[in-house]
């Protein structure tokens, strides 16, 4: 390999890891925030005011 | 449209938000790979924490003499201990009320924007002291006098070479408020052009003047200590070279620059590898290109197929280490680095800074709450001379 496709390996390699953990990092925020309000609107339906601990939204979720 | 409930943002940020924007911050960040992170200072004083480090050989015992109460030399000799200032770096997210009567779709698009951005700023920052901090409030000079009143700064960091990778105003965000020299505070409105600022209020200042980024309450900012500091010949941590010749790095730095060769970096590297064990050689794209060109001409080169680091850095293998790329490495220079020296001291770790509503604030003044992302950490160099560093080299 010459340096520049050396180079741009060595670049790729790391744009690609970038992309991949800022992805997954999005995924986990879209799906997780998209739980946690479901279950709080599902509680408010219930009639539940209080607010709760983040143990026990926790416990809910994955019961 | 139901109306989202403050306590279900808050909620959303500490258990969905921030476990996945610290692995990511993490896993992009340098600092966080290549310094120890089981690191945790202790003796505090003052906002400083204290690590003994070895300067010389250990004293060991101080001579008491014959007479059992020493005349002379009383506990003269004893481990010297360096002296570090923790730093802090905050981002926050913020959420207006019209976002929240908008309902859960609006709400988690907010959140999702602002946690890629919060990452992106976080991430910056954090690699800007690694490689650019100095310890102090003043990373930042104007290039270039402005006689008569002007809106347009151009900064750089007042070193000698060009970086010519490096587009510092990225590191000072539109909407922050500095100070240059000693005049007004304005605020940054624009980012036109490479290293160049727009400021709300035109102003004159001179060449060099030191520009300063302001918190809220208008104080300055300081910055991280990092690797050009840690890494170097002048005074750090406290300690003084001149009084300990061990306490410091081999820098090579010639009275112009010059361009980059092999024979260079290997010497750099074996006089590092004599107090320690060089396990990354660090440089920006510039450097890297010279470095493969001079390489390659003598020898096969194959890149490393496992990521060296966590976040995804590849390199070549020289020399029996890594010679690894970063982008905001200082142009000019080349590191090597002894990581079994280097430690990320984390006083307070990532997270949010408790607020009225669980981690929000009630922004003054505004229908609009905010949450913020807080640390306080600083790195540390317990050994300087297990690294090194070439600087004014160009391609």
């Amino acid at each position: 390999m010459n340096p520049k496709e050396i180079l741009r390996k060595i670049e790729k390699s790391k744009e690609d890891y970038s992309k991949k953990v800022e992805r997954e990092m999005l995924d986990r925020v879209t799906y997780g925030a998209k739980e946690t309000l479901d279950y709080f609107t599902r509680r408010e339906a219930k009639g539940y005011t209080s607010k709760e601990t983040l143990e026990d939204i926790e416990r809910a979720k994955y019961k | 449209m139901a109306t989202v409930d403050l306590a279900a943002v808050s909620a959303v940020l500490k258990k969905d938000i921030y476990p996945a924007l610290v692995e990511a911050i993490k896993q992009d960040t340098l600092i966080y790979q290549i310094a120890k992170k089981s690191f945790k200072p202790q003796k505090f004083v003052n906002n400083n924490f204290y690590v003994p480090v070895q300067v010389g050989l250990p004293a060991g015992f101080t001579s008491w003499g014959t007479t059992g109460t020493p005349t002379v030399n009383k506990g003269k000799v004893q481990p010297i201990s360096a002296q570090f200032s923790p730093v802090q770096s905050t981002a926050s997210f913020s959420i207006d009320k019209i976002t929240l009567d908008s309902g859960k779709g609006a709400v988690i698009d907010t959140l999702e924007m602002q946690t890629k951005g919060i990452k992106d700023l976080m991430t910056r920052m954090l690699n800007f002291g690694l490689w650019f901090g100095n310890g102090s409030t003043t990373p930042f000079y104007a290039n270039g006098a402005a006689t008569q009143s002007s809106t347009t700064l151009v900064i750089d960091t007042n070193r000698e070479v060009d970086n010519g990778d490096i587009d510092y105003a990225v590191y000072i965000p539109v909407g922050s408020t500095i100070q240059i020299g000693t005049n007004d505070p304005v605020t940054v409105t624009a980012h036109p052009d490479k290293n160049t600022l727009t400021i709300s209020t035109a102003q004159t200042w001179d060449d060099n003047d030191a520009v300063a980024v302001l918190d809220g309450d208008g104080n300055t900012q300081t910055y991280l200590n990092g690797l050009l500091n840690a890494v170097g010949v002048e005074t750090y941590a406290g300690i003084d070279p001149s009084t300990y010749v061990e306490w410091k790095s081999y820098v090579d730095s010639p009275a112009s620059s010059i361009a980059l060769t092999l024979s260079d970096i290997d010497k750099a590297h074996i006089e590092a590898n004599q107090f320690g064990k060089v396990k990354y050689t660090i440089t920006n794209k510039t450097l890297y290109n010279k470095f493969l060109s001079l390489l390659t001409a003598i020898r096969q080169v194959q890149v490393t197929e496992k990521p060296v680091f966590n976040g995804g850095w590849v390199g070549v293998s020289y020399m029996g280490h890594d010679f690894l790329l970063d982008y905001d490495c200082p142009s000019d220079t080349v590191f090597h680095l002894t990581p079994d020296d280097l430690a990320l001291a984390e006083l307070a770790p990532i997270d949010f800074l408790p607020g009225n509503e669980g981690t929000l604030f009630k922004a003054y003044g505004k229908t609009e709450w905010e949450a913020i992302l807080y640390t306080s950490y600083q790195l540390v160099a317990f050994n300087r001379r297990s690294h090194a560093r070439l600087e004014k080299r160009t391609a």
